[in-house]
């Protein structure tokens, strides 16, 4: 099984949830693929809590479905969900770029 | 992770990249909140990139492994990973129209009774002849015959999963092939006592081209495969309008001209094949000429004359499959798989994806 998770510009998951969908529920490996567009704000966090996973980095601007198919490139499972990520909210996407500039 | 959803798409899909991002746009644009259901998509061993084509769009992509099992193997393992209280299979080769989907759903809700609601063909495609023909030949089908069973050979097919579950599902044992597991599964729930019903204003229209090559194959092995597995009165009775019936009902009154025209001509000493030939030819365009009509209402009159070759050869190779099924029940019996799958699934060798399932067993 692989799980696929779907990263656009601006998308965020949380690692708890992704935690939770990642909880065995039959003694069944699930390999993940987080596929972002850019540098996902959270990048660190999500490494710690699903440390296994394998991420791709696409450019920024990588439209959902290209990622989609890229990761699908790259998972091997025989049953794959894809899920895509929560949009941040446009204030919380404000806010960082005044911190950051 | 496992929250239920009102409705599961699923889409087998083998060897589909040229239609299949059609048909799920086509799902994805149908009008339903993107929340209310789950799409799946089971790819069936493709080599051209199907499964990849499919996860732009899909939630779930199924890939299958090993030998190509089709589409009735394919849509019960979406079917066993699918969380929806209605279960929807759409195939890869058909658009849905955008308010299909909506209104199969309404009229299950409105009607605790019906088990499954199916979509029509939809005759205006901009396709070839063939196509035009093969769409139409269905859609006249469903016009004039309405089948006292369930029809769920239709390419767009919503059933309710305590009915799909409780049928043994699609039969993947002997229909390792399209495309007479949906009038199969169909026969068995009308044989339940389960109602379906088909939606004539909620059509699909065919993505993929049709040639005269294809089109005789596809006639040959509904027939045959019709005589053989299902028995032709059977089905005649639940599902009258299926192609193989359109074709083969004029077909009884041909022969006989045909008989009839050949006894006359052996009283004859020097008889003229020719003038008998084209007595029998126009004999059978008389007993067609319903569904001539029916064309020269849809497409116009040169259409229905450009197709009078094409229906003639349609019905010559339906009863000729028919005849072939028949003379293979008799002496070989029902389809069944290859021994090897035979084997794997008398031992009960527990493998993803799993050996195809005996409904006896």
């Amino acid at each position: 099984m692989s799980l696929i998770v779907i990263l656009p510009e601006n998308h965020i998951v949380s690692p708890d949830s992704l935690a939770e969908r990642l909880r065995p529920s039959d003694d069944q490996d699930v390999d993940v693929v987080v596929a972002c567009a850019g540098q996902p704000t959270n990048l660190t966090a999500l490494q710690r809590s699903i440390g296994e996973a394998q991420f791709l980095l696409a450019p920024a601007g990588t439209s959902i479905e290209d990622l989609r198919e890229l990761a699908m490139r790259q998972s091997g499972g025989d049953i794959v969900t894809l899920v895509n990520g929560a949009q941040i909210p446009a204030a919380s996407v404000e806010s960082s770029l005044v911190m950051t500039s | 992770m496992s929250h239920t959803r009102l409705l599961s798409v699923i889409v087998p899909a083998c060897d589909a990249a040229a239609t299949l991002p059609a048909a799920l746009a086509a799902i994805i644009n149908s009008g339903l909140p993107r929340d209310q259901y789950e799409l799946i998509v089971v790819d069936d061993v493709s080599t051209d990139g199907s499964a990849e084509i499919a996860a732009r769009y899909a939630d779930t992509v199924v890939r299958l492994t090993g030998r190509r099992a089709g589409p009735a193997y394919g849509r019960n393992r979406g079917a066993e990973l699918a969380k929806g209280e209605i279960l929807g299979f759409v195939d890869a080769d058909v658009r849905v129209k955008p308010d299909a989907l909506s209104g199969m759903l309404m009229l299950l809700a409105g009607d605790p009774s019906l088990a499954a609601v199916t979509a029509s063909h939809h005759s205006a495609t901009l396709n070839n002849l063939a196509t035009q023909y093969w769409s139409l030949l269905l859609r006249f089908g469903e016009m004039t015959q309405r089948s006292s069973g369930g029809d769920l050979g239709s390419p767009c097919a919503l059933i309710r999963r305590e009915a799909f579950f409780s049928a043994g599902m699609y039969d993947e044992w002997r229909f390792a092939t399209a495309p007479l597991e949906g009038v199969e599964l169909g026969n068995r729930l009308g044989s339940m006592g389960r109602q379906s019903v088909l939606l004539l204003d909620s059509a699909t229209v065919a993505l993929g081209r049709k040639n005269v090559r294809s089109l005789v194959r596809g006639m040959w092995n509904r027939s045959s495969l019709l005589a053989r597995s299902l028995g032709y009165q059977r089905t005649r009775e639940a599902t009258p309008s299926d192609a193989v019936f359109t074709l083969s009902r004029s077909m009884a009154p041909i022969f006989a001209a045909l008989c009839g025209v050949g006894f006359t001509a052996s009283f004859v000493a020097e008889p003229n094949l020719v003038l008998e030939a084209a007595a029998v030819l126009m004999g059978a365009i008389v007993l067609n000429s319903p569904i001539y009509a029916f064309f020269a209402r849809a497409r116009g009159v040169a259409f229905a004359i450009a197709v009078i070759p094409l229906h003639l050869l349609m019905q010559a190779v339906s009863a000729t499959g028919l005849c072939a099924g028949r003379i293979l029940r008799d002496a070989v019996g029902d389809c069944v798989p290859d021994a090897a799958t035979q084997a794997y699934a008398e031992v009960g060798v527990n493998t993803w994806p799993p050996v195809p399932r005996s409904p006896a067993r």
